[in-house]
């Protein structure tokens, strides 16, 4: 762990030397500054902290935008939907082979009533 | 004006004109109408075929539902150890390439797309993880066939009509009515689309195509069409180029392309689609399918640009604009994203998945005010199927305001919604964590990570978790599976490093 941050310790002064050494190095440049043409930040390792330690944070899951839905996954979600209306209606014809079959397709497809009729309970003493 | 006799078409017109009206039902009563004075009325027969095909049409091109088998147990798939960048399974890993940190991948390991396609068929994970994951309204996946979801709407059509089927399929000649020009075409739509008995629709196609002296592209490409529902990739490769040798159209090259996609060869595919433009050129079909393909392989600069190139071509391109949007949010730009959701808006598409979004670019771009009020405006909105994903975003802005005990409420009811949710079972974890209730944080990653195994939060969190209790052995497991997710991440790395010793010691 040590040699990572050491690393990262040198590489920031080693930008800080170069910058030092433009800025020592060549007076002309800092003559055209001092016009106003180039302004440049400058830091001096004796003004600046620098902050070694970091601390390991768990990672939150980010904001996630929800998908859209197109045009096809649309139609395909309405023509089931109609289609189930449409099997839901001889059922109180008391048709029996309809019935039977219109109750093995719910079975088959509502499948999301499980997740609707389960009613958990979320809420807990300390909430 | 008043005087003039008001015209009423009847009979065999009416249907006609109400079929090109697109009122279908009621064209389809006419047509039975007529056919129960005479069934032997060949136009009326193709008639009342092409309503019914018609009401059950679903574009091919996009139709990409594929059930359990077809996904994980196909052979398809040409070369099962390929090189980075060039399958669906190994995308590209580079610095550039997916960084699941700030992009969260779908509960199948894709990363998030702009919108939903039913694209499953780029694989992730195991058959094993699939099978466990319950079934709810989103992970509902037949388990066999192909057209598992068509399967059910042709059963149902059957059996919401009084009379039975109208083709007796197993009675019919069909050597003489797939022969004919006149009616082959309605009669294989009508098998293909409404019955979906594929095996019939192939050899409808076969014999029309044999009729045709195999100089028909229209049949070269229904039989593609079959080939690609029963699996037989190969073929429907064969028949497609076959067909682009006699006349290329926007269709056949989508198609080539797709069965690419299906046999894990997307180089291949965007050749194809490359191809495709040097014919048809700026064509949406191409340009769109090309974006799919990129984004699929982690290039989001690349499928941008695609998206771009759409939207110069139709500028109301939504699943465009949303990819677009998608990116430019996950890249740090929220402003820019909110601009392309309040363009969806105008167009007047309002779901409540796009007021979440705009309400979550709205708060990442510091408008305080009209976040809250999309966010309300979604909530109040949304269906069944998107709840989980609502609730879980607004946990997300609880943990924003500070207001951890709303936001732990707010993933718990997120997860009554789909008690898969990994994310939210994540973010709950951390902040039990944070309450100090370590065990209820270990179950609640444990059970995140085993929905979805290739989670980089889960299993960097639970491996946090396990080192703070000394248990190295696991966390150095749990870092190893989080680098395979996210092979550049300092912290893994680091951690690794700090853990080596340990094992050296001994």
């Amino acid at each position: 762990m040590g040699d990572l941050e050491d690393g990262v310790l040198h590489t920031a002064l080693g930008e800080l030397n170069i910058s030092m050494a433009t800025e020592t190095g060549e007076g002309n440049e800092r003559f055209i500054m001092a016009h106003g043409v180039k302004l440049e930040e400058k830091l001096w390792v004796d003004e600046c902290y620098l902050f070694q330690d970091e601390s390991i944070a768990p990672i939150f899951c980010k904001p996630k935008l929800i998908p859209l839905k197109t045009i096809t996954t649309q139609k395909l979600e309405q023509m089931q939907k109609e289609q189930m209306e449409k099997l839901q209606v001889p059922e109180g014809k008391e048709d029996d082979t309809v019935s039977v079959e219109s109750e093995g397709a719910e079975r088959d497809d509502a499948q999301p009533s499980t997740s609707e009729t389960k009613e958990a309970d979320v809420w807990t003493a300390d909430d | 004006m008043s005087d003039d006799p008001v015209i009423e078409f009847t009979g065999f017109i009416k249907a006609c004109r109400l079929f090109r009206e697109n009122r279908l039902p009621e064209a389809e009563v006419v047509c039975t109408n007529l056919l129960r004075k005479n069934p032997l009325d060949q136009a009326t027969w193709a008639l009342k075929l092409q309503c019914l095909s018609d009401s059950t049409y679903v574009d091919e091109l996009e139709n990409e539902d594929m059930g359990l088998a077809e996904t994980f147990l196909d052979q398809n798939v040409i070369a099962p150890s390929a090189r980075p960048g060039t399958s669906f399974q190994r995308p590209k890993t580079t610095a550039k390439g997916i960084n699941p940190i700030l992009r969260p991948s779908t509960n199948a390991g894709r990363p998030l797309s702009g919108v939903v396609r039913p694209q499953s068929a780029f694989k992730s994970g195991s058959m094993d993880q699939a099978v466990r994951t319950a079934r709810t309204a989103k992970t509902a996946r037949a388990v066999s066939s192909t057209s598992a979801r068509n399967m059910r709407l042709g059963t149902a059509s059957m059996a919401a009509g009084a009379d039975g089927e109208f083709v007796n399929l197993a009675r019919i000649k069909l050597p003489k009515y797939a022969a004919d020009p006149q009616v082959n075409r309605q009669l294989f739509e009508y098998v293909f689309y409404f019955v979906n008995d594929i095996k019939v629709a192939h050899e409808i196609a076969g014999i029309a195509s044999k009729a045709a002296e195999f100089e028909d592209y229209y049949w070269k490409n229904q039989l593609a069409k079959c080939y690609l529902r029963l699996g037989m990739l190969q073929d429907a490769t064969k028949q497609l180029q076959s067909s682009l040798q006699q006349r290329k159209l926007i269709e056949t090259f989508a198609l080539l392309a797709k069965t690419y996609n299906r046999v894990d060869q997307p180089m291949a595919a965007l050749r194809t689609y490359a191809e495709g433009l040097d014919a048809f050129s700026e064509d949406v079909t191409m340009l769109t399918g090309m974006a799919r393909v990129q984004e699929a392989l982690g290039e989001y600069e690349l499928s941008i640009n695609f998206y771009k190139r759409v939207l110069d071509a139709q500028s109301n391109n939504i699943e465009a604009i949303a990819c677009v949007a998608t990116t430019y949010y996950y890249g740090g730009k929220p402003e820019i994203a909110l601009r392309y959701y309040r363009r969806i808006l105008q167009m007047g598409v309002s779901s409540p998945e796009l007021f979440m979004n705009i309400g979550l670019c709205c708060l990442a771009a510091q408008q305080f005010d009209f976040a809250l009020s999309s966010i309300i405006r979604a909530q109040a909105t949304m269906t069944e199927d998107v709840a989980a994903d609502v609730w879980y975003n607004i946990g997300q802005v609880m943990v924003d305001v500070g207001d951890l005990p709303s936001a732990a409420r707010a993933y718990r009811l997120a997860l009554t919604h789909d008690p898969d949710h990994s994310e939210s079972l994540v973010n709950l974890g951390i902040l039990r964590h944070r309450e100090g209730r370590t065990d209820e944080a270990r179950s609640l990653f444990g059970s995140a990570i085993s929905k979805n195994p290739l989670m980089f939060e889960g299993n960097y969190n639970l491996a946090l978790v396990c080192a703070a209790q000394g248990k190295y052995h696991e966390c150095r497991r749990l870092i190893e599976r989080a680098l395979e997710a996210f092979p550049d991440h300092d912290h893994c790395k680091r951690m690794l490093n700090s853990l080596k010793p340990l094992y050296e010691a001994i």
